[in-house]
């Protein structure tokens, strides 16, 4: 063969073209990709969000024992809402009956998934779950690995829990955040079990379902209208609306110019001073700059009587303060007013990373003591994007947290800096402003 | 660019991105990382792409530079040593295509790449690689020598 005919040759193993590059393909994997991405963004939020969950369950078991009473005649809905007890407002959504049944079964090899009740509203889709595999055992954890609104063909992003399922027929509960309620939804849940010793993952198998949600209630909607200042940010609360499993609370920032605000914590009490809902203060949704929803569990969706809604505290930071440069000569973090204090500890270290490459980092400490649901930076590549920045590990000590950032050319401009934009707070403060929400 | 803008452009290109990432690797697999990759890049940075007809552009060079990353590092962990400029032929004749192709110094595989594979012109090898195209022929040629290639542009 000359050469001319390997040419040809080799193009010839080029005309079958693979069907990954099927173009739903493509576009399923770029998302699945930019969720990881957005995931990977926020490693600090998703931890902080579990311990502040951790909180919020406690507080859950402390005030659910009237809802458990009533509802254990009922076997199904007992059983549910036990499942839910870490949340009020979806424990009692359970209890008033909002769910929907949906009853689709999914037999694969690991065994047969069932989505059998679902529930939701604007800010969340409930599914409740269970799987059987002819009286075997496999235990693993269940993951909407994508959640497409069918009406409009969108795959949807946002965040969720990855509970644990076994094959034992017990329901489990995942709870996916989104924007707005959608009516018709497929979800694709993908089931990964572990090994004998529960260390690690055998093997995994997605199961696909297509569903109508059931009813959406509309929420019962209080004007606020009022402003508040705290922690340097000056606020301006609008209408707060009770949904079945959730209020939102819509917060203006009158002062977005100078200060932004990394975190709003908000509790919800009834007229006899029960606490019922704590403030999630990672979750709020962004809507422009000076606007955003913020939310807390509910469980007032029935309740007749007058409310109180508590401001608990803010976080902010000062605009100018955002931009902060770590200069790889000096190991100095520096921003407009000079030497960032909050960090120290600085060092360069050469470590093995997970591809087994070794690598550079930044490895410094920084006082955490007034913020509980940022992450530390972003990273501003050479092209000015703000790119995949993830701090690779974090150790909470006290309230010091240890972090590093490992060095990519990408990120290192020609003065031999790396350019940041912070994000935990400068200020923080704790308020106790109450706001009285009547019928 | 909206969703719809960016996957109907990508589902024209596509099958020119695998074309062009494939000789790096021989793999399928690999190729089709490389293109993944590639529209994941672009479309996290979409909205920086002011003149839409300048995509196709934009993502072959995201994809080259991609690939040329990749395949040094492919480079070191197999270690592929690739063909030196001063070698003489009788050194590598009995290499086949494939493999000499991905093992050309890299100025020269990507001219290669571009044009048999990509199927573009020396001009517009040029506009894509920001070279002057004198200089793309002077690649061009040098490249074809290695691989015992003759062909006329």
């Amino acid at each position: 063969m000359n050469r001319m005919d390997e040419l040809n040759a080799l193009m010839n193993e080029m005309v079958d073209i693979p069907e990954s590059l099927d173009i739903n393909k493509i576009k399923k994997v770029t998302k699945k990709k930019v969720l990881k991405h957005r995931i990977g963004q926020t490693t600090k939020g998703v931890s902080l969000f579990i311990i502040a969950f951790m909180a919020v369950l406690t507080v859950g078991v402390n005030t659910s024992t009237v809802f458990a009473k009533t509802v254990k005649e009922i076997p199904v809905i007992s059983e549910l809402a036990k499942i839910v007890s870490f949340n009020k407002g979806i424990e009692d959504a359970v209890v008033a009956e909002y769910g929907t049944p949906i009853g689709q079964k999914v037999s694969g090899k690991l065994g047969t998934v069932e989505i059998a009740y679902v529930m939701a509203d604007d800010r969340s889709l409930v599914m409740f779950v269970k799987a059987y595999n002819d009286g075997k055992k496999t235990q693993g954890t269940i993951e909407p690995y994508e959640v497409i609104d069918t009406d409009t063909n969108e795959v949807l992003s946002s965040s969720y829990n990855i509970p644990e399922l076994a094959t034992d027929g017990k329901y489990t509960a995942i709870v996916y955040n989104w924007d707005k309620y959608r009516e018709n939804i497929s979800v694709d849940l993908k089931y990964e079990i572990y090994d004998d010793d529960n260390t690690s993952i055998s093997d995994s198998e997605t199961y696909s379902f297509n569903f109508n949600v059931g009813e959406k209630f509309e929420p019962k909607v209080y004007n606020v209208d009022k402003d508040y200042e705290i922690a340097n940010g000056k606020y301006h609360i609008g209408k707060v609306k009770v949904f079945p499993m959730s209020t939102e609370i819509e917060v203006h920032f009158l002062n977005a110019d100078e200060v932004e605000t990394t975190d709003m914590l908000f509790e919800l009490k009834d007229s006899f001073g029960l606490v019922r809902s704590k403030g999630e203060g990672l979750s709020a949704k962004y809507v422009n700059d000076d606007t955003y929803f913020a939310y807390v569990e509910s469980g007032y969706f029935k309740y007749q009587g007058d409310l109180e809604l508590k401001l608990v505290s803010a976080s902010t930071i000062s605009k100018d303060r955002k931009e902060v440069r770590l200069n790889l000569d000096t190991l100095e973090f520096t921003d407009k007013y000079g030497k960032v204090d909050e960090i120290y500890n600085v060092k360069k270290e050469k470590v093995t990373n997970s591809e087994n490459e070794e690598v550079s980092e930044i490895d410094f400490s920084l006082k955490w003591d007034k913020d509980a649901s940022s992450s530390v930076f972003w990273i501003k590549d050479n092209d000015g994007e703000y790119y995949a920045m993830t701090p690779v590990s974090f150790s909470n000590e006290g309230d010091i947290l240890n972090s590093c950032i490992e060095l990519n050319d990408q990120y290192i401009n020609s003065n031999n800096e790396i350019v940041l934009e912070r994000l935990f707070a400068e200020n923080y403060e704790e308020a106790n402003i109450k706001i009285k929400i009547s019928n | 660019m909206n969703d719809e803008i960016f996957f109907s452009r990508i589902e024209k290109i596509k099958v020119k991105l695998y074309k062009i990432a494939y000789p790096y690797f021989n793999s399928e697999s690999m190729a089709v990382d490389m293109v993944d990759e590639a529209i994941y890049q672009a479309y996290l940075k979409r909205r920086q792409l002011k003149q839409e007809e300048y995509m196709e552009t934009w993502l072959i060079r995201i994809l080259m530079n991609l690939c040329k990353t990749r395949y040094n590092k492919y480079k070191k962990q197999t270690g592929i040593e690739e063909i030196p400029e001063e070698a003489t032929y009788a050194e590598y004749e009995n290499l086949p295509l494939k493999e000499a192709i991905s093992k050309l110094p890299q100025q020269y595989k990507e001219v290669i790449v571009m044009k048999y594979f990509g199927g573009y012109t020396i001009a517009e090898i040029g506009k894509l690689l920001d070279i002057p195209q004198g200089t793309i022929a002077t690649r061009m040629r040098k490249a074809l020598e290695m691989l015992r290639l003759d062909m006329e542009e």
